[in-house]
């Protein structure tokens, strides 16, 4: 691996070199309007969703102001750049609840006209969801299931990355990145590896992680395959070696492997995405930190939607699409010796509904999300409350919500 | 279960093996790119080619480090041309011709052949330069 870091490092330092020209912000850009002719400029953008969820099963129902996000982007020229993206959750933030959170904070580098490196902290290209959040751009209240357990989407580290369009190919770009580690701690079967992610604040840097994505796209055709791994033990090695981890820089991996193929012509847009996630040490991380961590956690979907205007006239700007999604989510896929199965942390859903786009960045969304899991393992309920209303394998909820993004 | 283990492990580096090497010939391909259009002059704001460039084809690819950014011209069906900035409209990345459409790789957004955007998150067209037909030549001017 310091062999991969290195070849990295030489590539990165090859490319910066190679300082040729940059792109000139154009007026219609959302974010940087106005930029074009004008150095030093800072403007602001956004985007926000909020939705009303009714489980229909269990007769509980909320509303919520799920996110609201503002966009700022400053230019220092041609070549330098700098992009942040920050995120309320729920409308306020106190000791119930709410986030108050930088989601990107980066500086772009321009190297040329094909090649672009990031430094800061920014979102690895991995599944569909973690780097095209806003809610102008998927089907459904809720983000994808397996894009939330599996991939912890929206997943940012600290890092540099390096993005830009494979040579000598007119269908192919990539990126490359190196970002700090996981944390083994928080790893478990129910969260998968949301709770583990350090997202800009004091992450252990002894430990790091590298991820690469490749995305072809041919005609009406999209396929990306994109893959992480890195180390989730940065203590120092004699409390490592306490806790009986591997600790530094690739110790006590854990590996992301994820695919997905788009296409969209003709007012269809259909879609599918497979992610594995793979804990080889889990044992041992269960050992030290009776965490529950699983050894391999895996999910896919599938998802077809059709806009239903075009039956009507098949030139509109608008669209309502009607949809429908599959998912199957296993967080527990494989337990080690000494994990505890929760098969509630097993399951699958069908969601349908419909996608209302008046005009570009505005959207309002109603769906029916019907999921089917495993029953919760007694073994972990430790006091368990005698009156508790029985635990529903099968849940219907119902979502309606906006969102908006300019 | 090993072999999935496995299988995983050997993705990922193969993945990121790809992506080294591509990362590292990236600079050497990068010069080999060059626009084969007869008599193409690039001033500071403006191109200009021989129209017979075209041939048979009906889209055109400028990308010539002289130039800010890739351009591309569009030859229409009743022999006007058109030009746009290979740039979206989002978040200033670069976009990529898929053979029938235009799309950006980092945020997914696409534009039809005109140049309309057709998916978000991108709002705005691409931007568009003027083409002026001046005897056997075209010029577009990129202001």
């Amino acid at each position: 691996m310091r062999t991969v870091l290195c070849c990295l490092c030489a590539c990165m330092i090859s490319l910066t070199t190679n300082f040729v020209s940059a792109q000139v912000l154009t007026p219609e850009d959302s974010l940087n309007s106005g930029l074009e002719s004008k150095e030093h400029k800072t403007l602001i953008g956004g985007y926000g969703e909020a939705a009303y969820t009714n489980n229909l099963t269990l007769e509980e129902a909320h509303i919520n102001l799920t996110r609201a996000v503002i966009f700022i982007g400053h230019r220092f020229s041609d070549k330098i750049s700098f992009f942040s993206e920050m995120e309320i959750e729920d409308a306020k933030v106190d000791a119930s609840g709410g986030e108050l959170a930088l989601e990107q904070c980066f500086l772009k580098f321009q190297l040329n006209r094909n090649h672009f490196l990031t430094a800061g902290l920014f979102i690895p290209r991995l599944g569909i969801i973690n780097e095209n959040h806003l809610p102008t751009t998927y089907f459904g209240n809720h983000r994808p299931f397996v894009e939330t357990k599996i991939i912890p989407s929206t997943w940012r580290e600290l890092g540099v990355s390096l993005n830009g369009k494979v040579p000598g190919s007119n269908r192919l770009d990539y990126t490359l990145a190196i970002v700090n580690g996981l944390n083994a701690e928080a790893i478990n079967a129910h969260d998968g590896l949301r709770e583990a992610r350090f997202e800009g604040r004091d992450a252990s840097a002894r430990n790091l992680a590298v991820t690469a994505s490749i995305l072809g796209y041919w005609n009406v055709f999209k396929v990306q395959l994109s893959a992480y791994t890195g180390g989730s033990v940065g203590l120092a090695p004699r409390s490592a070696d306490s806790l009986q981890l591997e600790s530094g820089m690739f110790g006590t991996p854990v590996s992301l492997l994820e695919g997905n193929i788009s296409y969209r012509k003709h007012g269809w847009t259909i879609k599918a995405l497979y992610a594995l996630v793979s804990i080889p040490d889990a044992g041992s991380i269960n050992r030290a930190y009776a965490n529950n961590c699983p050894e391999q956690m895996s999910g896919w979907y599938a998802e077809a939607g059709y806009n239903i205007l075009r039956l009507f006239n098949d030139s509109t700007k608008k669209d309502l699409s009607l949809f429908g999604r599959y998912e199957s989510v296993r967080g527990n896929d494989q337990m080690p010796e000494n994990g505890i199965v929760n098969d509630v942390n097993n399951f699958s859903c069908v969601t349908v509904g419909l996608n209302y786009t008046p005009l570009p960045g505005v959207v309002v969304k109603a769906d029916l999300t019907y999921s089917e899991s495993g029953i919760p393992n007694p073994q972990l309920q430790i006091n368990p409350f005698p009156q508790a209303i029985p635990f529903e394998t099968k849940q219907s909820v119902l979502r309606l919500g906006i969102g908006y993004s300019f | 279960m090993s072999n999935r283990r496995e299988f995983i492990k050997q993705g990922a580096q193969a993945s990121l093996g790809s992506c080294l090497a591509l990362s590292v010939f990236s600079s050497v391909f990068e010069s080999c790119k060059t626009a084969a259009l007869t008599g193409l002059t690039i001033e500071e704001n403006e191109i200009s080619f021989h129209l017979s460039s075209f041939g048979s084809k009906k889209i055109i690819f400028i990308s010539d480090e002289r130039l800010k950014d890739e351009v591309v011209i569009v030859k229409k069906k009743d022999g006007t041309y058109y030009a746009m900035k290979m740039q979206c409209t989002h978040q200033m990345n670069p976009v990529r011709y898929t053979g029938d459409s235009f799309f950006c790789p980092t945020h997914g957004s696409t534009f039809d052949m005109e140049g309309k955007p057709t998916t978000a998150p991108a709002m705005r067209p691409l931007q568009r330069f003027t083409t002026i037909e001046s005897g056997t030549r075209l010029i577009v001017k990129l202001t």
